[in-house]
């Protein structure tokens, strides 16, 4: 390596001097800055100038930039291998990176393999056919000449809402598939969302419940630091996300139909189902959208309305209307109390 | 040995060789190799994963390797290290040649 130029990293969330240098690298840069940086690394010239840095929080690889004059040295190498290295003694190892497709070379070149690209956006992970490991755990049988079906649900937590969603689907195909995201940002954790939707659909015969493991891709995971200021993020990342469903999950699993429920409130899933229908043709997956199931009050049923009246009323009878049995007697119990808290 | 955890030992600097090692309990041993090199020394740089796995009895692993033209003992070294890793070993540098 350059002997003018010397390698070091930066803890942004215990130094603040650490924080104000990455930032201010990255903005001269056009990338913007995000707070979930946990550890960052890079090369200083002989004046203690930044000339390249990358970064890293939870499982995903970010705020890559290096000083076009410098492009060549290997920077991007040194600094992928040194992430890496920190994720793993941090007891993460599965690893994401997000980027332009253009840069996507850099992290094929560092043990990264492409699990979607669409025109604005790459995502990689560090494992070789980790994708095809995660359909293989699933151990679905091949049914090739069946109507196959899926849903991809958060049900935080799960609602007459989706129960209806499920019936209904349930209805037009002879296999349902619903995959529970498994990521971990929602008020209940997964394993406790799961298992209300596996519990209350035991009684429908072809509807079997999947975790959906790190392959849906969320606007919350969705890091939108490598876009510029007029690009729309939404889009880029419903596009990314349901080009992998479509690609590597559907295709393989023969799933021949996505239903989804109509968004009748919330713009960014009404401009995410909006996508869903352009991209999923090219697939040949076909997308039904399914009207929202209303309560007793006229208004549609949604778990972020349930967790809305939660955060002002205790659990009770009031609740009967918007979730099925599963997931009241769950919300009366002491575990949930205790999660609401 | 049983590889419990997934561990990485190396670098991809140029002249290294970044190794990873998961478990993959009953399935086998899977390699994935990525080297610039392939061409020229795929074979040989597996003939000696392969030899390292045997030393150490690893029956059932996923191992990815990126290699950057490493030697072939470097190579061998960095399979060590992540085995050992992987298997929450400590390294025994008397029994190892």
């Amino acid at each position: 390596m350059n002997e003018n130029f010397s390698f070091c990293e930066y803890y942004p969330q215990l130094i603040s001097t650490d924080r104000e240098l990455i930032k201010a690298f990255l903005a001269s840069h056009e990338l913007g800055y995000e707070n979930d940086i946990e550890y960052a690394c890079g090369f200083e010239d002989l004046h203690g100038n930044l000339v390249a840095c990358g970064c890293c929080g939870k499982n995903i690889l970010k705020g890559f930039a290096v000083d076009s004059a410098l492009r060549g040295n290997n920077f991007m190498s040194r600094m992928i291998s040194q992430l890496v290295s920190n994720r793993f003694q941090n007891g993460i190892t599965h690893l994401f990176v997000f980027t332009k497709p253009e840069n996507m070379e850099f992290f094929e070149a560092s043990g990264f393999y492409p699990l979607a690209v669409t025109t604005m956006a790459a995502m990689l992970e560090n494992k070789a056919s980790g994708i095809e490991h995660y359909l293989k755990s699933l151990k679905i049988e091949a049914r090739n000449n069946k109507n196959i079906g899926a849903i991809v649900m958060n049900c935080n937590p799960f609602t007459l809402g989706h129960r209806y969603l499920i019936e209904y689907a349930a209805g037009k195909c002879d296999e349902l598939y619903i995959f529970v995201v498994e990521e971990d940002r929602s008020v209940f954790p997964f394993d406790v969302r799961f298992s209300l939707v596996q519990k209350g659909v035991s009684d429908l015969p072809n509807v079997k419940v999947y975790p959906s493991g790190p392959y849906i891709i969320s606007n919350q995971t969705f890091p939108t630091y490598f876009l510029k200021k007029n690009e729309d993020a939404v889009s880029i990342q419903a596009e990314l996300d349901l080009t992998l469903f479509a690609e590597r999950i559907a295709n393989p699993l023969n799933i021949h139909t996505r239903f989804v429920g109509e968004e009748p409130i919330c713009a960014v899933t009404k401009c995410y189902n909006q996508i869903m229908k352009r991209i999923m043709p090219k697939y040949g997956i076909h997308v039904e959208e399914i009207p929202r199931k209303t309560g007793s009050d006229g208004c549609v049923i949604s778990a972020s309305l349930v967790r809305s009246k939660l955060a002002q009323l205790s659990p009770g009878e009031w609740l009967r209307q918007y979730v099925p049995e599963v997931t009241y007697a769950y919300l009366c119990s002491e575990d949930a109390h205790r999660i609401m808290k | 040995m049983q590889i419990i955890k997934p561990a990485i030992a190396g670098t991809t600097e140029s002249s290294d060789v970044q190794i990873m090692v998961s478990p993959n309990n009953g399935n086998g041993i899977e390699i994935n190799l990525n080297s610039i090199v392939k061409a020229q020394f795929g074979d040989s740089i597996l003939e000696t994963v392969k030899e390292v796995l045997e030393a150490f009895d690893v029956k059932d692993a996923i191992i990815q390797i990126q290699d950057k033209g490493a030697f072939d003992w470097v190579i061998r070294a960095r399979m060590q290290a992540a085995l050992c890793r992987g298997s929450e070993t400590p390294f025994d540098w008397k029994q190892v040649e």
